[in-house]
């Protein structure tokens, strides 16, 4: 179950922004040499602020942008230089939801039509029949009804749209889901439903999933390993628990500082500013400019990723200097009391709705 | 089952077509429909309704007011206005959608391609539509229609031509909005081809404002048909269209006036139904107004 089933190496994608007649265009470094792997059968988090590129990173795995340099490998197999019908036949590998259940499906397609797409690409050999029952029994996995077939996007709520997204990204049978703040457009409520139905559907199909969220609380919950991004690279990478338990870098101990807990936040260093523009970032460390800790060598080298020890990977200059520092280290004690209160909480309400959503299920049949 | 889909928020509603219900709605969008309707209806059933030939002549009876005999009178040769009303329509009609589907089938794929692959190809189709854009619409139609020779058929293409620019810069404009939204994204992750992105995707989502503009073109092609018979480019005597009875009412507008006033009371009556339907088809494709 470890191998690594997408590697990344090196990945950059460069916008040209502005230009004109006689202007240059601007580059604008959306993704800045990324490298990660994800292993099979596991759930990938990446975590940051609006803007940091996690969206471009995710739609460089699936492909739907093109990279700028850098490798992709999904299951061995190089991806970053396909085209045309490899790219297409790639898509029954690797699938996408959309952040947003309201706009990401065709107003004037049916929900069978929406959902039986991917067979009528993938799968042309199948009758129309099969396909009918195949959409059926797809729309059952994500809990639907076989009879919402014939119904269209608009008579549907929020999460049971995304549903129909997780129901039309299933149909190929892919390996691996990528999931662009797959609940951020949803209600609270809702969310739990489906960070629960994706992570059921991962084991019952022993799906990778690859999930962009910002929702910390989110993320602790249906991931194994978490990759933070700030402005186009990836700061800390690692297993989640290290990485909430034991944060190396500035910036995940701020972002984990920012979570709002019942016991009124956990101190420690808040985040000063704005993250700087991807137009013009920062020389060496992209987070100097934000970092309690920045020192002048901070701006001349560019951090790298260096193991921890403890199984996650750090891109600071001063880990092990602000690790030792008890005065800048998160209160440990504090924040595991409160986050433990807080997901005991939070685990027992999704088990609770997930029984009453049975018990109504059986009632119903 | 019947239990469980009742309690089903989704299906327990009715599936029912807003556009349709509101269309239904909209009082002045019916009052056109119902007015092309009356037109189209006429049309259709000219060789049965109980008229005289459109094209007989009776040199007994020329230019009379409106009788018992005539209820709208005859024209210099004697021939029955109604009858040539009634006939008159099947020209009339078929100029205006004719032409617009000609506008329609040659505008909307040069726009959905402009617009959805953008670059080079845009440039060449959007400077060409331009460049035609820039000559009045009944000034290019005359000129083509001059060109091709004067029939009917002639003219329905040169007013079809005439319209097309106007449905490309349309289509082109959609075409580029509907290509941003999610749901073209998410047709790409699903792994479709090109061809089935345009046809299931873009097409449908950029019809709505084509459709309304359809009718309101529909609307100036009945005019510039009328136009072109009155200057001798359209349908060719004796057969009849109104603008054709238009061009010879000229010459007797005071020993004749009916000959021109029904002509003109009928174009005047199908472009302002073909308006208003247009309006009403606007107003209910905008899901902003509900």
């Amino acid at each position: 179950m470890t191998r690594p089933i997408v590697e990344v190496e090196g990945l950059t994608k460069r916008f040209a922004v502005g230009g004109g007649l006689l202007q240059k265009p601007r580059p604008l470094h959306a993704v800045d040499g990324v490298d990660l792997h994800v292993n099979e059968g596991q759930t990938f988090a990446i975590v940051g602020e609006s803007g940091c590129g996690k969206s471009t990173l995710a739609r460089l795995l699936m492909r739907l942008l093109e990279p700028s340099e850098g490798r992709i490998r999904v299951a061995g197999r190089d991806i970053s230089d396909l085209a045309g019908a490899d790219l297409r036949a790639l898509r029954r590998d690797v699938q996408f939801i959309f952040q947003d259940p309201f706009s990401s499906l065709n107003p004037r397609l049916s929900v069978g039509r929406l959902v039986g797409e991917p067979l009528e690409a993938h799968r042309p050999e199948m009758s129309s029949r099969d396909r009918r029952s195949e959409v059926a029994r797809l729309l059952a996995q994500v809990g639907l009804r076989p009879e919402h077939m014939d119904r269209y996007p608009h008579e549907f709520s929020g999460g049971q749209r995304q549903r129909i997204g997780i129901a039309r990204a299933l149909a190929s049978g892919p390996k691996v889901l990528i999931g662009d703040e797959p609940v951020s457009a949803l209600d609270v409520s809702v969310q739990a439903q489906v960070v629960n139905l994706l992570g059921d559907l991962r084991d019952r199909l022993g799906l990778t999933l690859i999930v962009i969220a910002h929702d910390l609380a989110v993320i602790r919950q249906m991931s194994d390993r978490v990759g933070v991004m700030y402005l186009g690279r990836i700061v800390e990478t690692g297993p989640t628990d290290t990485i909430f338990e034991a944060p190396r870098h500035p910036y995940t101990r701020a972002l984990l500082a920012a979570i709002p807990g019942p016991d009124g936040g956990h101190g420690g260093p808040g985040l000063s500013g704005e993250t700087p523009s991807p137009l013009d970032p920062p020389s060496g460390c992209h987070f100097r400019t934000r970092c309690p800790h920045a020192q002048s060598r901070c701006a001349e080298i560019r951090p790298a990723l260096e193991e921890t020890g403890q199984g996650s990977q750090v891109a600071c200059l001063r880990w092990r200097e602000i690790a030792g520092d008890g005065q800048a280290a998160p209160p440990r004690s504090a924040r595991s009391d409160g986050a433990e209160i807080r997901f005991r909480l939070y685990r027992e309400a999704l088990a609770q709705k997930e029984n009453t959503k049975k018990t109504q299920q059986e009632t119903k049949t | 089952m019947n239990e469980t889909a009742a309690t089903d928020p989704v299906l327990s509603k009715r599936p029912q077509s807003r556009v349709w219900r509101k269309l239904r709605g909209h009082r002045s969008a019916m009052f056109g429909a119902v007015l092309v309707g009356m037109f189209v209806l006429l049309a259709l059933a000219a060789p049965i309704l109980p008229v005289p030939d459109p094209a007989a002549v009776d040199w007994t009876a020329i230019r009379q007011p409106p009788s018992a005999a005539h209820w709208l009178g005859t024209d210099e040769l004697g021939r029955d206005q109604l009858s040539r009303m009634i006939w008159g329509a099947r020209a009339s009609l078929m100029a205006g959608v004719v032409s617009v589907g000609i506008a329609i089938v040659i505008g909307v794929p040069l726009g959905i391609i402009a617009g959805y692959f953008g670059g080079w190809t845009d440039a060449v189709i959007s400077r060409c539509t331009e460049a035609l854009l820039a000559i009045p619409f009944l000034i290019l139609a005359i000129a083509l229609a001059a060109f091709l020779g004067p029939s009917l058929t002639n003219a329905m293409i040169a007013i079809g031509i005439a319209a097309t620019p106007v449905f490309i810069r349309l289509t082109r404009g959609q075409a580029i909005n509907v290509a941003s939204e999610d749901y073209v994204e998410s047709a790409h992750a699903i792994g479709l081809s090109t061809g089935v992105i345009l046809r299931r995707y873009i097409f449908p989502n950029v019809l709505p404002p084509i459709l309304v503009q359809a009718t309101l073109t529909v609307a100036s092609a009945i005019i510039a048909e009328a136009s072109l018979s009155f200057l001798g480019l359209g349908q060719q005597p004796p057969a009849p269209s109104w603008g054709a009875m238009l061009n010879v009412a000229k010459g007797f507008m005071t020993q004749a006036p009916w000959m021109a006033l029904w002509p003109g009371i009928a174009i005047f009556l199908v472009v302002l139904g073909f308006n208003l339907l247009g309006d009403g088809l606007r107003d209910a494709l905008d899901p902003r107004e509900d």
